[in-house]
């Protein structure tokens, strides 16, 4: 069934809604879950609480990509169950590495709690994120977003793990000068 | 601040930034060539007149010479290519309510000696065999009819790895071993989400190319349905590439045929002398074969040297005779 259809459905509350999403994007938002959560049973419970927040959500929010939107409600959820799992240290897996790569090029950033400048970081994270080469973003976003492995990622992008890791490390460089510029350094 | 918070702030990355990093690099130049073909088709129309004649036999035979069997499709959703085989998206309802399969690739890296080198391997292709397993491809080496190298790449059905490792030993002894595990979870049915996507492009296309009725239209929409054959073919592939990899572990295996382990046996006075003199007369007896070999080699070269050697000998006396007489004769005069 294609988004579209399977939004409709939602905005009639009809609960087929539901087993559409399941059937299109089920293994879609497990894979997401358990690229962060690296357990079967916690991905599937994040999983089914991501129909129930879907439902929640549409309407009145009408996504322009469901499989995004989705994935979205799927990585929060994830992020937040590993959070409760792991208060008191990161643990081991691919989550903790991402999260270490990321210390490198926040170290020396302020905390930032107020929702306007939050607002403005987003928006320079986005402007960011625009002016790298596509595959760049791509490798930035599969890492960062999606916690993907550089053995996958290469595999995606046709490009070796090495390349990967260059272009990774790269980027993490250029983010921190950018945060140093837009002035997000203490 | 936190690498957590600023996790957390990705979650807010523009949606079309998320979807081009969905689709790899090659999907997107084949994109822009699509759209290409597609503009060259529309403005090469106004002169295909004579086109018209040429391709109406072809136009008849369309429906032959386009749908493809679907090569592999049922083989796929039948598990073909392995037991971990799960059908690219679901085409039924109880699809959605299976069990989420993780997909996960099993490697192993082993590094193995003996002192029994014929006994080892027999033994290691019994194992291979009783675990169901084969081996994708093998070298050895024999350096001077003692120390034998073998080298193997060996595939064991995934399920089947651990007993396979825990049941090596015997003649064989372990010095190094690791195994890892790769979850592919999220490529694998992010590749089957898009297989499903395209084939119901395929679908569409061929479906416009039934109604189709002028040429233009029948060359971009074929030039587009041979593109999405094209990559439904590549992601196939793909697809039982990984299913092979998941389904059958691989083990990287290097087995080395020596006289002494290392490191838990410790030798005896006696053994450590006897090695040693042995070594010792082996490295001896090599290096003057070795040095032979090395002068027979180079004999014609050193024949050359010989010869243009002594022609510059034989003309260094020469003259230097004829300048003793020189001198001899001034002497005389004198």
């Amino acid at each position: 069934m294609e988004d579209l259809q399977i939004i409709t459905l939602y905005f009639d509350r009809d609960e087929q809604a539901l087993a559409e999403t399941a059937q299109k994007y089920g293994k879609y938002c497990f894979a997401v879950a358990n690229n962060i959560l690296e357990n079967k049973q916690d991905a599937e419970e994040c999983v089914n609480d991501t129909y129930l927040h879907a439902w929640q959500s549409i309407p009145p929010t009408r996504p322009n990509h469901l499989k995004l939107f989705l994935a979205k409600i799927t990585r929060n959820l994830a992020f937040n169950k590993y959070r409760a799992a792991h208060r008191e240290k990161r643990g081991f897996g691919e989550l903790p590495l991402v999260l270490s790569e990321m210390d490198e090029f926040l170290a020396g950033t302020a905390e930032i709690e107020e929702e306007a400048r939050l607002a403005a970081l987003k928006e320079a994270l986005h402007r960011f994120l625009r002016g790298l080469t596509p595959r760049e973003r791509g490798v930035f976003l599969r890492r960062y977003f999606f916690v993907e492995t550089a053995e996958i990622i290469s595999g995606r992008y046709g490009i070796s793990e090495t390349n990967v890791r260059q272009i990774l490390s790269r980027t993490r460089q250029k983010l921190k000068i950018y945060l140093q510029k837009e002035g997000y350094t203490l | 601040m936190k690498s957590e918070r600023f996790f957390e702030l990705l979650n807010d990355t523009d949606d079309a930034l998320l979807q081009e990093s969905e689709r790899p690099l090659k999907e997107r130049r084949t994109l822009a060539l699509k759209i290409a073909a597609i503009a060259a088709c529309f403005a090469l129309s106004f002169t295909l007149l004579l086109n018209v004649l040429m391709y109406a036999g072809m136009g008849s035979q369309k429906s032959d010479s386009i749908y493809p069997e679907d090569n592999g499709y049922k083989d796929f959703s039948n598990g073909a290519w392995g037991d971990a085989a799960a059908k690219p998206g679901g085409d039924s309802a109880s699809d959605s309510n299976a069990a989420f399969e993780v997909k996960i690739i099993r490697t192993a890296t082993l590094q193995a000696e003996t002192k029994s080198y014929d006994a080892a391997t027999k033994a290691l292709m019994e194992a291979i065999s009783a675990a169901g397993g084969y081996i994708s491809d093998s070298s050895e080496r024999n350096q001077n009819g003692t120390a034998r190298h073998l080298i193997m790449t060996i595939r064991i059905p995934a399920e089947k790895l651990d007993g396979f490792l825990a049941g090596l030993g015997g003649d064989l002894l372990l010095t190094e071993k690791t195994v890892s595990s790769d979850d592919v979870t999220l490529s694998y049915y992010d590749l089957a989400s898009r297989l499903e996507t395209l084939r119901a492009e395929r679908t569409a296309l061929s479906t416009m190319l039934e109604k189709a009725t002028t040429t233009s239209d029948i060359l971009a929409i074929q030039k587009q349905l041979y593109n999405v054959i094209e990559e439904i073919e590549s992601l196939e592939t793909q697809l039982r590439i990984y299913n092979d990899k998941v389904a059958y572990a691989t083990v990287q295996m290097t087995l080395r045929e020596v006289t002494l382990y290392t490191p838990e046996e410790e030798a005896t006075f006696s053994e450590k002398a006897g090695l040693a003199f042995s070594e010792s007369w082996k490295n001896f007896a090599n290096f003057w074969a070795s040095f032979c070999i090395g002068v027979i080699s180079a004999l014609p070269v050193l024949l050359v040297i010989l010869v243009i050697a002594s022609g510059v000998l034989i003309t260094l006396l020469g003259w230097r005779k004829k300048s003793a007489k020189k001198k001899e004769r001034s002497t005389e005069k004198e």
